[in-house]
């Protein structure tokens, strides 16, 4: 943990980051948008983001949309700790309620992008390691190949199929039972 | 920088496929095994099969005895369902088992996901005490235990024991101590109780909590005296890790389905399917349940041959899914009552709707979407005469392994 939770909570969210994409673009955000990234968090921890957190794999492009998100959900986690900590109050319950539903509004119109930005966003993710963005960029992934059959994925993905006719024919009779 | 292996998904590293895949129903992910080479390759490298699904692989054959009190050989076997079986890398023979020292006499329990339950008697020590042997993917003894299970006052003549999750136990005691059956006021010769003792993979120990339950009244008191389990075991199903089981009415010759869960807080009785009329005299077997696709089934054979499978919906209403007759899959329309008798099932695909059937020496796989019988194996030894137990892989990190070995 950085200094967040010492109850000088404004001071925390005042330490700013700077995250340079691969293309040199800089990024300043709040340290408690930067540590929705495990491997932003372990940078600040060990001290090593004095002059900018370079970020080699990441395209300014793909970092402005993974800051878009974290911000939001950075927002998102300071309401709930906020909430949960002095109030139970009904209409703040219903406050709650109505910031969930809006992020998960927020989710789905940031899931709107074309094939090539969600599995940039899914590299992304996955170096910077930040679980939720994750989550969600891979069960949307995930969704589209339930339930398809491999030829349907091969057409979606533009995959050629490079099993020989043989080697398909045996893991087809192996894995009969998942075929309708 | 390590260079992450690329898979032929736009270029996504193999450890973002992994994420997405374990995200797919199991059924989807095994039919997207044939997309293409990097598919199949990354779903059978053993460094991602601890988070990808794993589901069965075969059937291991043994004798009711894998070794003991007769000097021959005992046999144990696997029949595997792929193709390509280098790519399972496991010991067929259990060989691990003979090497064990000490042990006099060991027979298989049970087994469910993954793991095997065996009994075994001691060389040395108190005659014939009873201990388990739990077996673990991959020739890892889990623990084993001495004595855990038998309870010094009680005579055990006959005990059934089970699984993973929890086991169910069954004893019988003996008719000629008079005390105890008029405690049970039962007057027959042969009084059966079931309790049932839950192992958890946490700790690596035994829990027996029959003393809680005979305080509750009504159906579930009356299930722990009134009914026996099926002597051939008839499987169980782990579902949301409650372990339900077949259980018989001593009575009414019904079955029913207990369910408990693994603290043994919840536990409960399923009635089976409303139709489903058990004749003792007709039908000397029981039911069959199963967990597949995530949801409880119960199998029936009736006495004409008719193979008829549940499914528990979410409403906790039986579905009667599908129904075929074995007069028509194998065409033998003589005898049907003696046919029948011939045929029993062994395991539903825990994925997919298949279910396992052994009829003498061949082990048949019937699917029930394109009503199409296979015949997986032809064995020398007669698969109805020992075990059939169904094989998926448990490649969970279990602390009780760590612990004992």
């Amino acid at each position: 943990m950085a200094s967040a939770g010492s109850g000088d909570e404004k001071a925390a969210a005042a330490a700013m980051i700077t995250l340079i994409s691969s293309d040199n673009e800089k990024f300043e955000v709040t340290e408690a948008t930067a540590t929705l990234s495990q491997t932003i968090r372990h940078m600040i921890e060990d001290g090593c983001t004095d002059g900018g957190v370079p970020l080699p794999n990441v395209t300014s492009k793909i970092l402005a949309r993974v800051i878009e998100y974290c911000k939001k959900h950075a927002t998102a986690a300071a309401g709930e700790e906020g909430s949960s900590s002095s109030f139970s109050d009904a209409a703040f319950l219903e406050v709650d309620r109505a910031f969930l539903e809006e992020l998960e509004e927020f989710d789905d119109a940031f899931l709107e992008v074309d094939r090539a930005t969600l599995f940039d966003l899914i590299l992304a993710a996955n170096y910077l390691d930040i679980k939720g963005l994750l989550n969600l960029t891979c069960q949307k992934v995930a969704d589209s190949v339930k339930g398809k059959t491999p030829e349907q994925i091969r057409e979606m993905y533009n995959i050629v199929n490079d099993l020989t006719p043989e080697e398909e024919a045996e893991i087809r009779r192996e894995t009969q039972w998942a075929f309708e | 920088m390590d260079c992450p292996k690329r898979s032929a998904v736009a270029d996504l590293p193999e450890d973002a496929m992994v994420e997405i895949l374990t995200r797919v129903p199991t059924r989807s992910v095994y039919r997207s095994k044939c997309v293409a080479k990097a598919w199949r390759d990354l779903m059978e490298d053993p460094s991602h099969r601890k988070r990808l699904p794993q589901t069965l692989q075969g059937f291991f054959s043994m004798d009711k005895e894998i070794y003991g009190r007769g000097s021959g050989e005992h046999h144990i076997g696997f029949t595997s369902l792929l193709a390509r079986s280098a790519t399972l890398g496991i010991d067929r023979r259990l060989s691990f088992l003979t090497k064990l020292s000490g042990i006099k006499i060991l027979t298989l329990a049970d087994s469910c996901n993954g793991l095997f339950l065996f009994k075994h008697g001691l060389k040395s020590g108190p005659s014939d005490r009873l201990g388990y042997v739990l077996w673990y993917e991959e020739c890892q003894l889990v623990s084993f235990e001495e004595g855990a299970l038998v309870d010094e006052d009680e005579e055990e003549n006959d005990s059934y024991v089970h699984d993973y999750w929890g086991r169910r136990h069954q004893q019988r005691y003996n008719g000629d101590d008079e005390e105890d059956e008029e405690e049970e006021g039962y007057t027959t010769k042969d009084v059966y109780r079931i309790s049932v003792h839950i192992y958890s993979s946490e700790t690596g120990t035994w829990t027996h909590n029959v003393s809680d339950w005979e305080e509750e009244l009504g159906q579930l008191e009356e299930w722990r005296h009134q009914c026996q389990i099926p002597q051939r075991g008839p499987g169980c199903a782990v579902l949301n890790g409650v372990l339900h089981f077949i259980i018989s009415d001593l009575d009414s010759d019904q079955d029913q389905i207990a369910a408990v869960d693994v603290q043994g807080a919840t536990r409960r009785i399923i009635a089976v399917p409303p139709m489903v009329v058990r004749k003792r005299w007709l039908q000397p077997q029981s039911g069959f349940v199963a967990q597949s696709q995530g949801r409880l089934h119960y199998i029936y054979q009736t006495p004409d041959a008719q193979l008829s499978i549940w499914v528990l919906e979410d409403t906790q209403e039986w579905v009667l899914k599908h129904s075929v007759s074995f007069i028509e899959l194998f065409g033998n329309k003589r005898h049907a009552y003696w046919n029948n008798n011939k045929y029993h099932v062994v395991a539903m695909h825990p994925d997919g709707n298949v279910v396992f059937i052994v009829r003498g020496q061949k082990l048949i796989s019937y699917g029930m979407d394109h009503k199409k019988v296979g015949v997986i194996s032809t064995s020398e030894d007669n698969f109805s005469t020992g075990h059939i137990v169904s094989y998926a892989p448990c490649f969970l990190e279990l602390p009780a392994l760590t612990n004992k070995h």
